[in-house]
């Protein structure tokens, strides 16, 4: 009887803990959901708040020429007295808009010599293999300034040099992600059970490449903007005109040493931010389409 | 008639080392072939060619006369894997992965004992045994001829493998299926088979 009563309190509090648990999984859920909404809506809001204040950005008054940072204009503003913020939400905005660019170009780069590299058979693969590991055997930025010179500078150099050489570490997961599946006993089994290849890359290839894929492109955003930025500062990216971060930046050094800290540091600082925020925003989102936890 | 001619096969890059050399074997309609012998001597390749999964480098194997890889569709020759949880799809619910098999009879998934409620489950949240169980009632749908059984209840308690031989004994032989059973077990081999053959060197 006793014994009983016991053993029924450990089933019932088994039974709440297991049900905690439960509520914590979907709060954990949501809240990576809630946080993929947000940081989607933040950046989008300065992309857009970008492309509103281009024409101010570019708007020079010398009457307030070298303002240190006030309500008026938080940023301060620079040597031909444009307003700061506006030339930095301009500058992330264009960063932003390349970087969408060259991630989704060097993602389908990928896909396809993924793609590629396994249904041609071996000699393709050997050599789209050789590709990926020459390409990225040379220091990123070294190419993407190489490229970028090539390719006339500007906004099509930058947007070249930047697609053309990040895709082969995403090419090369989803080679290997490829190459697994192909061999997957899963996939052969229901080949003999008369599913159609088509049937079967819809079924059961595509649920287990897209998260892969997915997270690839988001991840390539971060290393596309930085990339973007630092050949533009190095002066072999976009032209001195443009609102780009990068030009302002290089600007700025030459102020940096008369005490004008404010042109350098809230540009750099939004840069590190829209990165992080695209960097976490690729983290959450593997983590929410990761095949082991995606029954949760 | 399940035949096997001269069949030869060697993994890339091993062609020194065959691993199954100019075997002939046939299986006749319900007959049950027993097929033992040591580790890496070629069982699981074996059943891999005669299913159709691997083409044999040279030999062919025939079912009825016609190249067991050239039949569409539901194949009638059909193999039990060893490890059950490689062989479903780890995103999908039991139930979709059984539907890619067609109709299942109410009939297979009683008499294996399959629960109705693992059909919502995903394979991880099932035993190997359970998962087993599966994969056999999709393996014995009405077309299957033929079922190549490597290593099938290793991993099984002796209760359940003498549950799951003694249904697959009876649906044998009510429908003439014919066999090949793989095994370290000798006491299964000589109490489920009518010819046992050894993979030697």
């Amino acid at each position: 009887m006793r014994s009983a009563r016991i053993l029924d309190k450990g089933i019932k509090s088994r039974t709440i803990r297991k049900r905690r648990r439960e509520e914590k999984d979907t709060n954990r859920r949501l809240q990576t959901i809630l946080f993929l909404v947000a940081a989607i809506v933040i950046l989008t809001a300065v992309t857009v708040a970008g492309v509103m204040t281009e024409g101010y950005a570019a708007e020079t008054d010398f009457s307030r020429r070298n303002l240190a940072p006030d309500l008026q204009h938080p940023f301060g503003t620079d040597w031909m007295g444009r307003d700061m913020l506006a030339r930095t939400l301009a500058g992330l905005s264009l960063s932003i808009r390349i970087g969408v660019l060259t991630a989704a170009v060097s993602a389908a780069v990928a896909l396809l010599l993924g793609t590629a590299s396994v249904v041609f058979g071996r000699k393709a693969d050997a050599v789209i293999s050789w590709c990926i590991d020459l390409v990225m055997g040379i220091p990123h930025i070294l190419l993407v300034m190489l490229i970028s010179l090539a390719c006339g500078r500007g906004f099509a150099g930058v947007v070249a040099g930047v697609s053309l050489s990040h895709w082969p570490s995403l090419a090369r997961v989803i080679r290997g992600e490829l190459i697994q599946l192909r061999q997957a006993p899963y996939i052969l089994a229901a080949e003999k059970m008369g599913v159609s290849k088509l049937q079967n890359i819809r079924r059961h290839m595509l649920p287990h490449l897209l998260p892969q894929f997915l997270t690839g492109l988001i991840l390539l955003f971060p290393h596309a903007i930085l990339h973007e930025s630092s050949v533009t500062f190095l002066g072999f990216g976009l032209s001195s005109e443009q609102p780009a971060i990068g030009v302002i930046l290089s600007e700025s050094m030459q102020y940096l040493t008369t005490g004008k800290w404010w042109l350098a540091l809230f540009p750099g600082a939004a840069l590190v931010i829209v990165v992080i925020l695209f960097a976490m925003l690729g983290e959450r989102v593997r983590r929410l389409l990761d095949p082991s936890s995606v029954h949760e | 008639m399940l035949e096997g001619h001269d069949l030869t096969f060697f993994y890339r890059g091993r062609k020194k080392t065959p691993v199954i050399d100019g075997l002939d074997l046939t299986i006749s309609p319900g007959e049950r072939v027993g097929l033992r012998g040591p580790s890496g001597r070629g069982k699981t390749t074996l059943c891999k060619l005669l299913a159709g999964y691997e083409r044999p480098v040279r030999g062919k194997v025939l079912l009825d006369g016609r190249p067991v890889r050239e039949y569409r569709g539901f194949c009638p020759v059909q193999m039990i894997w060893q490890h059950p949880e490689t062989v479903v799809d780890p995103l999908l619910r039991m139930k979709q992965t059984m539907e890619e098999a067609g109709d299942i009879e109410e009939r297979l998934l009683e008499k294996l004992h399959i629960n109705k409620e693992w059909m919502d489950r995903y394979p991880s949240e099932l035993s190997g045994g359970e998962l087993q169980r599966f994969c056999l009632a999709r393996a014995l749908r009405a077309e299957t001829k033929y079922l190549l059984c490597d290593e099938i209840t290793a991993m099984l308690d002796l209760v359940t493998q003498a549950q799951i031989w003694e249904f697959i004994l009876e649906e044998a032989e009510r429908r003439e299926i014919g066999m090949l059973i793989v095994s370290h077990s000798e006491a299964l081999l000589k109490k489920v088979c009518t010819r046992i053959i050894t993979l030697i060197e």
